[in-house]
C-alpha cells in the first residue's frame, strides 16, 4: 500500500471521500491503493448541531455529496489529550470554540481534519474550519480536486 | 643733431646686455614720467583686447629705458636672415626690421630713436626699428640719378658706377607694380665655365604686373608719372648678389617700381614649358619713386574662404610650431608651412602684420569656427607694427609633439629627411593625394601658381582635428557642463517631484547625476593615443602625453600591443555627473574648440563634477591601427598563431581588483588580479597556411628525426605534454608514456597527411575519436582573416582510459595577472574562450601539470605576464559565418535579450551578455554542425561540473565565501534565501539587467533623506573615503525590478556605471528579501551597454516599485503551476506555483529589527516594522504532499498573517483581553502590532515545533527568548495563537523552488544552536513569493491545465 499521502490533507470531493474503503486501522482509509488519513473539503454548511463544550456536528455539501463533520469542543475535559500542555490545550479549546461560533448554515467552509468512521460512514473529524468568503473558492476547490485526482491520487505507482 | 641728454648706445652694448629692451622714450613727450604699459607700446599700439593675449600667459612688456637712447648705424642688405635687413655700426651688426621703410635708407647712416631689441639665441639678436631718421648731415642723397622723382639703387652695390658701362645686353627695363615676391631659394646649377666652384645660385623671383604702354617699353624712356595700366605679368629673377634685396622687395610688394638693366632669358620650367624672364645683371638698377605709389590689384570677388588669395592684416596672438603657425586676431590661423619661407624675426605676439597674397580657407570644422590663411610661395609678410611684448621665444609645440613627446622621439614624430614622420604619415593617410602635392620648386610654383592648385580650391571637406587628450577633455567638459546644465533647467521641476515622491524612505537617488552622449560626428575630433590601464583606478585609458581619458572598448583584442598607437574616429563620448552652479562660472564664453587650447594645452584647473569617457568598438573602424606605426607585436603574434598547439580555457569568473584603501587612493602595493578559468580538456592544434604541410613547429622534423628525439630529453620540448592517444591507429603497440608520445605524433602525422580523408572519417566518428577537425579563421591586424586547418584534440586524462569526447573532464585554474598584464585582465570576458600557446617553458603548461600530479583541489595559480600570449576564441559551424552582425552601439543595445545569431552564440551563451566576442575574437573555429553540437553539450556539462564548489569556505583566500556558483541563472531563481544577514550564504548567481537607479545609504539615518553623495562620486571621481557607504542598485531584470546592495569599493574601475547601464552582475548573493541581492567582494560587474538615462526611466522604476505588489501577483503567471509532489520529484531549480495551506510551523525566529538593512529591504512605501524574521520554516500542504517551506522575513510575515487583524477571540484566549478591549484602532489590532510589542521585550524569540507537522492542532510549540525577561504566559499564548492563526487560514499561492538539503542544514546550524529538531523526509522548498490565492484567476489556470492534458 502507498503511504505517501497519509500525512497529507487530501482534497476529495464528497462523493469520493464518502466512498473511501476502511482499513483495519480505524484512522486510515484506502483509495486506489493509497492510504489516506486526512482530508480537506470545501462546501456549503447545510446542517449544524452544536453541543457546547462537547462538539459541533455539521455537514458540508460540495455539490457531489454531503460530508458529515464533527469538531470536538471537549479539549478541557477529554481524556484523549492527557500528555499535552494544559495551556496549549486551553488555547486549542479556545480556537475550537471560535470555529464553532463561525459555523453557520449557508456559509462556505473549508474543513480540514482526520478522516474517521462513525457508525460505518466516513466523516471528518475537523481540526480547523475556515469560512471562505469568496464563493469562487468552492469552484477552485472542485478543480483542484480534479487536478489532484488526475495527477496524484489516481496515479498508480509501479513498484516493481 | 642729437639732443644733449640723449645717450647713444652701440649695438655691441645691446647685444652684450642680452635682454629685451625698448628704447621708445622718444615717442613720449614726458621723459620723466614712469612709463606705463600703454605708453610703452609703440605708437601703433598693437595690443588687442586684453583677454586675447593675456588669458593663458602673462606677456611681459619689453623693459623700456626711461631715458632717450639713440642707435646710430647703417642699414645694409647683407643680413644672414633672408627676410631681415642688417643694422651695423662700428661695434657690431644685428638683424633688423624697420617700419616706415624707405629704400633710400639702404646703405645710409641713420639715427634710430625708437626701437625694440629682442635677444635671440641663434644670432646676436634682433632690432626692431620703430622710428628713425637721417642725420641732417646726410640729408642730401647721393646715388640718386636721373630724375628727382625717383631714387635709383643699383642692385649690385659694389658697382655703383657701372650703370653707364654696358647697356647692350642688359638693356631691358620695365615699369610696374610688384605683385608678389617668392622666398629666397637656391637653384643648384653647374656652371662649367665658371671659375667659381659655387654652383648654387641664390635668388628669388618677383612677379611684376608691368605696364605695356609705349613709354614703359621704350628702352631709354624716362619714366613719367603718367597713368599706367599694370596688366602684363613679368617675372624678374633676382639672383646672386641681387638676392640680398629680398627684404626690400618684400616690403615693396604692392608698390610701383621700375627696374632697368635687365637681361631677358628663357627659363625652362620642367622639361617642356618655358617662361620668359628678366634676370638681374650687374647693371640692374632699381628705381623707386620718392613718393611710393601704392598699387592695389584689381578687386577680386568677395572672399568666400575657398582658397582665394588676398591681404590680411591682423594682430599676432601667438606663434606656434617654430613659427609655422601664427594665430592672428581671434581664430585666424596663418599657416606658414612653406619650407622655403623664413619667418621674419619681428613676427612676434603682439605685432601687427600684413600678409599679402595669402589664401583664405574657411575649413568649416565642426569643432570650431576658424579662418585659415594659407601662405604659399607668393605670400609675403610685412610687419606693420612691432610688438611691445617680450615674446621672443616661440612656443615650440605641435599637437603630435605634445601628444607623443616622451613616447616617441622627436625625429619619429616629425620625420627626418629620409623617413616620413608620424604626423606626416598620419596626414597623408587621411588626405586625398590631390591635396598633398609634391613641391615643384620655386620657379614652377610661382610661374604656374594658378595651375598648381593654389588658385584652385584646396578646401578639403570633413577635416577633423586630432586633438591632444587634455584639450579634448577640456573641450568636452565645457560642452558637457553646458549641455547638462541646460538639461537640468529643462527638467528640474518634474524631476524633483519624482524623486521625493517615490523614494521618501530610501534616501537619495543617484538619478540627479545626468549623462550626455555625444557621437563623434558632432565633435569632429579624432583621438590618437595608446592604451593603458590606469595604475590608480584600474580602468582602461587612452593616453597621450597631455592626458588620459577613460575608454570602453567592448571588442578589444587580446593581442593588443600596449605600445601601439591607434586612432579613434568613430566613437561615442559620454559625460555624466552633477554639474553645479560653480561650474557655470568656469564655463568659457565660447565652448567651441579653440586652436589656442590645443597649442597651449590648457591644464585642467580643477576636477569638475563631470566624468568623461569614450566608448567605441574596434570593429567600427577597420584601420584603427596606425598603419605606419610599427606594431612590433602584430607580426610576431600572427606568426605565433599560424601553427602550433594551444591550450583552451574558458573564463568562468573575474575577481575584482583588491584595493587597500588606507591613505592614498593610488594603490601601489596592489596585489595581483585573478581570473578563474577552466582548462578545457582539449587542445587546439593549428596547422600552417597549407593544410598538407607538416606542422613542424609542433612536432619538430620528420618522423625519423622524431624517433631520434624521442630517446632524448629534448623530445619533451617538441611534443606537447598534453598528449592525445591515437584511437584509430591503435594497432600500434603503446606501452609507455614515451610510446604514447609516439602515438600522438603519429596521430598528428596521419592527420596531416590524410587531412581530407581523415576529416571525412572523423566527421562521422568523432564521438569515438579524440579529435575534431575544424578550420580556424585567424584575425590579423587589418581585420583580414587567414583560414587555417585545425584540430581540437582531447587531452589525455590518464594513460589507460580510452576516453573520448563523450567524457571530458576539465580542471579549474586561477590566472594571476600582475600589474603589467592588467590590460589583458581587462580584456578577458567572463564566459569567453581563450587559447594559450603551448610552450614547454611556459609556466602555464608546467604549472598545470604539477597541479595534476598533486591532485589538489585548490585551483592552480598561473601567472600571466604581459608577455603571455592569449587569443580569444569563438566557435561556429562550418555553414554559418556570422560576421555581418553589426555591433549595436550604446544607444540601441539596451535590451537584455539581444538578438544574436543563434548558431554563433549558442556556445557562448554562458553568462555572455556581450555579443561582440564573436566578431572580435582573434581565432574563430568553424566546426561541423554535428561536432559543434556534441562539443556544446560537453562543454556545458563541464561547466556544470564546475558549478560545484572548488574552494572550501574555510580556505583563507578572498574567494572563500564562494561556496557554490550557479552561473547565469536566468531570471530570478534563488538559492536559499533565509540566510543570516551577517554571514551571507547561498548560491551565487549572475544577473543581467538594466540599471535604473543607484543610490546610497547613510549608516546613521534610516528614514531621513540622505546626503546626496551619489555613487557616481565614488565611482567616477575616486572619493575613496566614501567607500564605507552601502549602495543600492536598482536593476530591471526581464522587466522585473531587483535590488542589489553592497559596497562598490571593489568595483571602482567600472567606467560609466550608473543608471542607464546594461550590466551583468556576476556572483552576487541572493539576500533574504526577495528580489534583493548582495554584492560580495568577489562579485564582478560587467557593463554591457550604456545609454542616456532620463526622467521617464526614473518614473518607470518608481512605478515598478510602488506597484510591486501588483507585480508580484502578476508575474507568477509565467511560473508554471504544480504540485508539491511534483516538486519532490523534479530536480531542476525551476520555480513552481503552488496552492497550499500552512499546516504547521517548523521553526520561527523573531527578532527586533535594529539595523538599517531593514529599511533597505522593505518596500519604499510600506511602514518599517520592528519585527525581523531571519528564519522561518513552515509546513505546507497542497493536497498532494507536504513540504518544508523556508521563507524570508516578508514572506514569513505573510504566512503568519501578521498584517491581518488578530481575531478578537485570539486576544481573549491569550488572556490579554482586559488590556486591549475597546481599542478598535486598526493599527493596533493587527497581529504585527502585538508581535512587535512582544519582540521588543525579548530581542530574539525562537519558536520550534516538536509536535506534529501534519496536524495544526497537534503542534508542540516551544517558545524561547534570548532576553533575561521572562516571557509572560499571555505573550507566549499570543505567540502560539499567532501561529495557530497562521495555520487555520485559507489558501496561499506560493512561488517556490526546491532547496538544497545542505543549505537547509546550514540554515539550521547557523540559526539554531541545538539541532535536536527532527525533520521529516519532506522536500524543502524556498518561497520567493507568497500571496492570497485569487480563486478566479487560479481556477482559470487549473481549467486550462486540465484542458491541456
Amino acid at each position: 500500500m502507498d503511504h505517501t499521502l497519509q500525512n497529507t490533507h487530501v482534497k476529495l470531493l464528497a462523493f469520493d471521500l464518502l466512498s473511501l474503503t476502511p482499513t483495519p486501522d480505524p484512522a486510515t482509509f484506502s483509495r486506489s491503493g493509497k492510504l489516506l488519513s486526512r482530508a480537506e473539503i470545501v462546501g456549503t454548511i447545510t446542517s449544524r448541531d452544536h453541543k457546547p463544550s462537547k462538539f459541533i456536528k455539521f455537514t458540508v455539501d460540495d455539490g457531489t455529496g454531503c460530508v458529515p463533520c464533527v469538531l470536538w469542543l471537549n479539549h478541557l475535559t477529554s481524556l484523549y489529550l492527557p500528555r499535552r500542555d494544559p495551556s496549549t490545550v486551553r488555547l486549542i479549546a479556545g480556537v475550537a470554540t471560535d470555529f464553532a461560533a463561525k459555523i453557520k448554515i449557508g456559509l462556505v467552509a473549508r474543513v480540514r481534519g482526520r478522516i474517521a468512521s462513525y457508525r460505518g460512514d466516513v466523516q471528518i473529524m475537523a481540526s480547523d474550519v475556515v469560512i471562505e468568503r469568496d464563493p469562487n473558492m468552492e469552484v477552485l476547490h472542485w478543480l483542484d480536486c480534479l487536478r489532484l485526482a488526475r495527477k496524484r491520487y489516481d496515479v498508480v505507482v509501479n513498484k516493481s | 643733431m642729437l639732443e644733449k641728454n640723449v645717450k647713444v648706445l652701440t649695438i655691441a652694448e645691446l647685444i652684450h646686455g642680452a635682454r629685451p629692451l625698448s628704447g621708445t622714450s622718444f615717442l613720449h613727450p614726458y621723459l620723466d614720467r614712469p612709463i606705463s604699459r600703454t605708453s610703452s607700446s609703440n605708437y601703433r599700439t598693437p595690443l588687442g583686447p586684453a583677454d586675447s593675449i593675456s588669458d593663458s600667459t602673462n606677456p611681459k612688456i619689453l623693459t623700456p629705458l626711461n631715458h632717450p637712447v639713440v642707435l646710430i648705424g647703417t642699414l645694409t642688405l647683407h643680413s644672414s636672415h633672408d627676410d631681415c635687413l642688417e643694422f651695423t655700426d662700428s661695434s657690431s651688426e644685428i638683424c633688423c626690421d624697420i617700419l616706415d621703410f624707405n629704400v633710400r635708407a639702404i646703405g645710409k647712416r641713420i639715427h634710430v630713436s625708437a626701437w625694440n631689441f629682442i635677444p635671440l639665441k641663434s644670432t646676436n639678436g634682433f632690432l626692431e626699428i620703430i622710428k628713425w631718421n637721417f642725420p641732417e648731415s646726410t640729408s642730401v642723397l647721393h646715388g640718386c640719378s636721373s630724375t628727382d622723382s625717383f631714387d635709383s639703387f643699383p642692385l649690385f652695390q659694389s658697382s655703383v658706377a657701372a650703370s653707364e658701362i654696358d647697356h647692350s645686353k642688359s638693356r631691358y627695363r620695365f615699369h610696374g607694380a610688384i605683385e608678389s615676391v617668392s622666398p629666397v631659394s637656391i637653384v643648384p646649377c653647374s656652371r662649367p665655365c665658371s671659375s667659381n666652384d659655387s654652383a648654387n645660385i641664390r635668388g628669388f623671383l618677383m612677379r611684376v604686373l608691368a605696364c605695356d604702354c609705349k613709354f614703359c617699353t621704350a628702352k631709354e624712356c624716362e619714366i613719367t608719372h603718367e597713368c599706367h595700366s599694370f596688366t602684363k605679368p613679368k617675372f624678374v629673377y633676382f639672383f646672386g648678389a641681387a638676392s640680398c634685396w629680398h627684404p626690400v622687395a618684400t616690403k615693396l610688394v604692392g608698390k610701383v617700381i621700375t627696374i632697368s638693366g635687365l637681361k631677358k632669358k628663357l627659363v625652362f620650367i620642367g622639361k617642356e614649358e618655358s617662361q620668359l624672364m628678366f634676370v638681374t645683371t650687374e647693371n640692374s638698377v632699381l628705381h623707386v619713386p620718392r613718393l611710393l605709389k601704392k598699387w592695389s590689384p584689381p578687386s577680386k570677388t568677395v572672399i568666400k574662404g575657398k582658397g582665394e588669395s588676398g591681404v590680411y592684416t591682423g594682430v599676432v596672438k601667438g606663434v606656434y610650431m617654430q613659427g609655422l603657425l601664427v594665430e592672428l586676431d581671434n581664430e585666424v590661423w596663418l599657416l606658414l608651412t612653406d619650407k622655403l619661407r623664413t619667418v621674419p624675426h619681428s613676427l612676434r605676439s603682439g605685432a601687427v602684420i600684413s600678409v599679402r597674397n595669402v589664401h583664405f580657407v574657411n575649413p568649416r570644422f565642426s569643432w570650431t569656427k576658424i579662418l585659415i590663411l594659407g601662405a604659399c610661395c607668393k605670400t609675403s609678410i610685412i610687419v606693420e607694427s612691432f610688438s611691445p611684448l617680450e615674446s621672443g621665444a616661440l612656443l615650440v609645440v605641435t599637437c603630435f609633439q605634445k601628444k607623443f613627446s616622451g613616447i616617441l622621439l622627436d625625429k619619429e614624430i616629425l620625420g627626418s629627411k629620409h623617413k616620413k614622420g608620424l604626423a606626416q604619415m598620419y596626414c597623408s593617410s587621411h588626405l586625398p593625394s590631390s591635396v598633398i602635392r609634391a613641391r615643384h620648386g620655386m620657379f614652377t610654383e610661382l610661374c604656374k601658381h594658378e595651375s598648381c592648385g593654389c588658385g584652385s580650391e584646396p578646401y578639403c571637406g570633413n577635416l577633423r582635428l586630432v586633438a591632444p587628450i587634455s584639450s579634448f577633455i577640456y573641450h568636452c567638459e565645457a560642452t558637457g557642463i553646458k549641455m547638462l546644465l541646460e538639461f537640468d533647467n529643462e527638467c528640474h521641476l518634474s524631476f524633483k517631484n519624482n524623486r521625493y515622491i517615490l523614494l521618501s524612505s530610501e534616501g537619495e537617488y543617484y538619478g540627479r547625476s545626468k549623462r550626455q552622449i555625444v557621437p563623434s560626428e558632432d565633435i569632429g575630433i579624432v583621438l590618437l593615443g595608446s592604451l593603458k590601464i590606469s595604475p590608480s583606478s584600474g580602468r582602461l585609458q587612452l593616453v597621450d602625453m597631455t592626458g588620459t581619458i577613460d575608454v570602453i572598448i567592448p571588442d578589444l583584442s587580446l593581442t593588443w600591443e600596449n605600445s601601439s598607437i591607434f586612432e579613434i574616429i568613430d566613437y561615442t563620448l559620454m559625460m555624466e555627473g552633477l554639474p553645479e552652479v560653480a561650474d557655470r562660472l568656469w564655463l568659457p564664453k565660447n565652448v567651441s574648440f579653440s586652436c589656442k587650447a590645443i597649442f597651449n594645452c590648457a591644464p585642467l584647473s580643477r576636477k569638475r563634477n563631470l566624468s568623461t569617457f569614450v566608448y567605441f568598438h574596434m570593429c567600427n573602424s577597420p584601420n584603427n591601427y596606425l598603419p605606419f606605426y610599427p606594431c612590433a607585436g602584430w607580426t610576431n603574434d600572427f606568426k605565433e598563431l599560424e601553427s602550433g598547439m594551444f591550450h583552451l580555457i574558458q573564463v568562468t569568473h573575474k575577481f575584482p581588483l583588491l584595493q587597500k584603501f588606507e591613505g592614498d587612493p593610488l594603490v601601489l602595493n596592489r596585489s595581483s588580479m585573478f581570473v578563474e578559468a577552466i582548462v578545457l580538456p582539449c587542445n587546439l592544434v593549428l596547422y600552417g597556411k597549407d593544410g598538407t604541410e607538416h606542422p613542424t613547429k609542433v612536432l619538430g622534423g620528420l618522423p625519423n628525426e622524431l624517433v631520434k628525439h624521442c630517446t632524448g630529453e629534448n623530445y619533451r620540448g617538441y611534443v606537447p605534454e598534453k598528449r592525445c592517444k591515437s584511437n584509430y591507429k591503435s594497432g600500434r603497440a603503446v606501452s609507455s608514456g614515451l610510446m604514447d608520445d609516439l602515438a600522438f605524433v603519429e596521430c598528428e602525422l596521419s592527420t596531416c597527411f590524410q587531412w581530407e580523408s581523415s576529416k571525412e572519417r572523423k566527421h562521422t566518428h568523432f564521438e569515438m575519436s579524440h579529435e575534431i577537425p575544424c578550420k580556424a579563421a585567424v584575425r590579423s591586424a587589418n581585420n583580414q582573416s587567414l583560414v587555417l586547418p585545425a584540430i581540437l584534440c582531447r587531452i589525455k586524462a590518464n594513460l589507460n582510459s580510452n576516453v573520448t569526447f563523450q567524457c571530458l573532464t576539465a580542471e579549474k585554474i586561477l590566472l594571476e595577472f600582475n600589474s603589467e598584464s592588467f590590460l589583458k585582465y581587462q580584456l578577458l570576458q567572463i564566459g569567453g574562450y581563450y587559447i594559450f600557446k603551448h610552450h614547454i617553458e611556459n609556466c602555464f603548461c608546467t604549472t598545470k601539470d604539477s597541479e595534476n600530479v598533486g591532485n589538489a583541489k585548490i585551483p592552480a595559480k598561473i601567472p600571466v605576464s604581459s608577455k603571455t600570449r592569449m587569443w580569444s576564441l569563438t566557435f561556429s559551424t562550418d555553414e554559418v559565418v556570422t560576421y555581418n552582425r553589426s555591433p549595436s552601439n550604446g544607444d540601441s543595445s539596451f535590451s537584455s535579450h539581444e538578438a544574436l545569431a543563434v548558431d554563433q552564440v549558442e556556445l557562448l551563451l554562458h553568462g555572455l551578455s556581450d555579443s561582440y566576442l564573436g566578431k572580435s575574437s582573434d581565432v574563430h573555429l568553424f566546426l561541423s554542425a554535428n561536432a559543434k553540437d556534441i562539443l556544446k553539450v560537453k562543454l556545458k556539462d563541464l561547466e556544470e561540473d564546475f558549478i560545484k564548489p572548488s574552494v572550501g569556505p574555510d580556505q583563507t583566500s578572498n574567494i572563500s565565501s564562494c561556496t557554490r556558483t550557479t552561473l547565469n541563472v536566468p531570471g530570478l531563481s534563488y538559492g536559499p534565501l533565509d540566510s543570516s544577514f551577517l554571514v551571507p550564504e547561498g548560491n551565487l548567481i549572475s544577473l543581467h539587467g538594466d540599471v535604473v537607479a543607484v543610490h546610497g545609504f547613510d549608516d546613521s539615518s534610516v528614514s531621513e533623506h540622505l546626503s546626496g553623495e551619489s555613487l557616481s562620486d565614488v565611482l567616477q571621481f575616486g572619493f575613496f573615503q566614501e567607500l564605507g557607504k552601502t549602495f543600492c542598485i536598482h536593476v530591471l531584470v526581464d522587466h522585473k525590478p531587483v535590488r542589489i546592495f553592497g559596497s562598490l569599493s571593489e568595483h571602482v574601475y567600472l567606467i560609466g556605471f550608473g543608471p542607464g547601464v546594461n550590466a551583468t552582475f556576476h556572483r552576487i548573493l541572493p539576500a533574504r528579501v526577495p528580489d534583493s541581492f548582495t554584492l560580495l567582494s568577489i562579485s564582478f560587474i560587467v557593463v554591457n551597454s550604456i545609454r542616456v538615462v532620463n526622467n521617464p526611466f526614473i518614473d518607470k522604476i518608481s512605478n515598478l516599485w510602488s506597484n510591486s505588489d501588483m507585480c508580484n501577483k502578476a508575474s507568477p503567471d509565467t511560473v508554471s503551476s504544480g504540485l508539491i509532489s511534483e516538486l519532490v520529484q523534479c530536480s531542476d531549480c525551476k520555480p513552481m506555483r503552488l496552492y497550499c495551506r500552512v499546516v504547521s510551523v517548523h521553526v520561527l525566529i523573531l527578532e527586533q529589527k535594529n539595523r538599517k538593512c531593514d529599511s533597505l529591504h522593505s518596500k519604499p512605501h510600506s511602514r518599517a516594522h520592528l519585527v525581523d524574521i531571519p528564519l522561518a520554516c513552515f509546513v505546507l500542504d497542497d493536497g498532494s504532499s507536504s513540504c518544508y517551506c523556508w521563507a524570508n522575513a516578508e514572506q514569513a510575515a505573510t504566512f503568519l498573517r501578521l498584517h491581518d487583524e488578530l481575531p478578537q477571540s485570539a486576544l481573549e484566549n491569550s488572556g490579554l483581553t482586559l488590556k486591549w478591549i475597546g481599542i478598535d484602532n486598526n493599527g493596533w489590532t493587527t497581529t504585527m502590532y502585538h508581535l512587535e510589542r512582544i519582540v521588543k521585550k525579548h530581542d530574539r524569540i525562537t519558536v520550534k515545533n516538536y509536535g506534529s507537522a501534519a496536524d495544526s492542532c497537534y503542534q508542540d510549540l516551544t517558545v524561547s527568548v534570548s532576553s533575561e525577561n521572562v516571557l509572560t504566559s499571555s505573550d507566549e499564548n499570543l505567540l502560539k495563537l499567532i501561529i495557530y492563526n497562521a495555520c487555520f487560514g485559507s489558501l496561499w499561492t506560493v512561488v517556490a523552488s526546491v532547496m538544497d538539503l545542505s543549505a537547509v542544514r546550514w540554515l539550521e546550524k547557523e540559526h539554531l544552536m541545538n539541532t535536536e529538531m527532527t525533520m521529516n523526509s519532506m522536500q524543502n522548498i524556498c518561497a520567493t513569493e507568497v500571496y492570497h490565492t485569487n480563486p478566479i484567476t487560479e481556477a482559470r489556470n487549473v481549467i486550462q491545465e486540465l484542458q491541456d492534458r
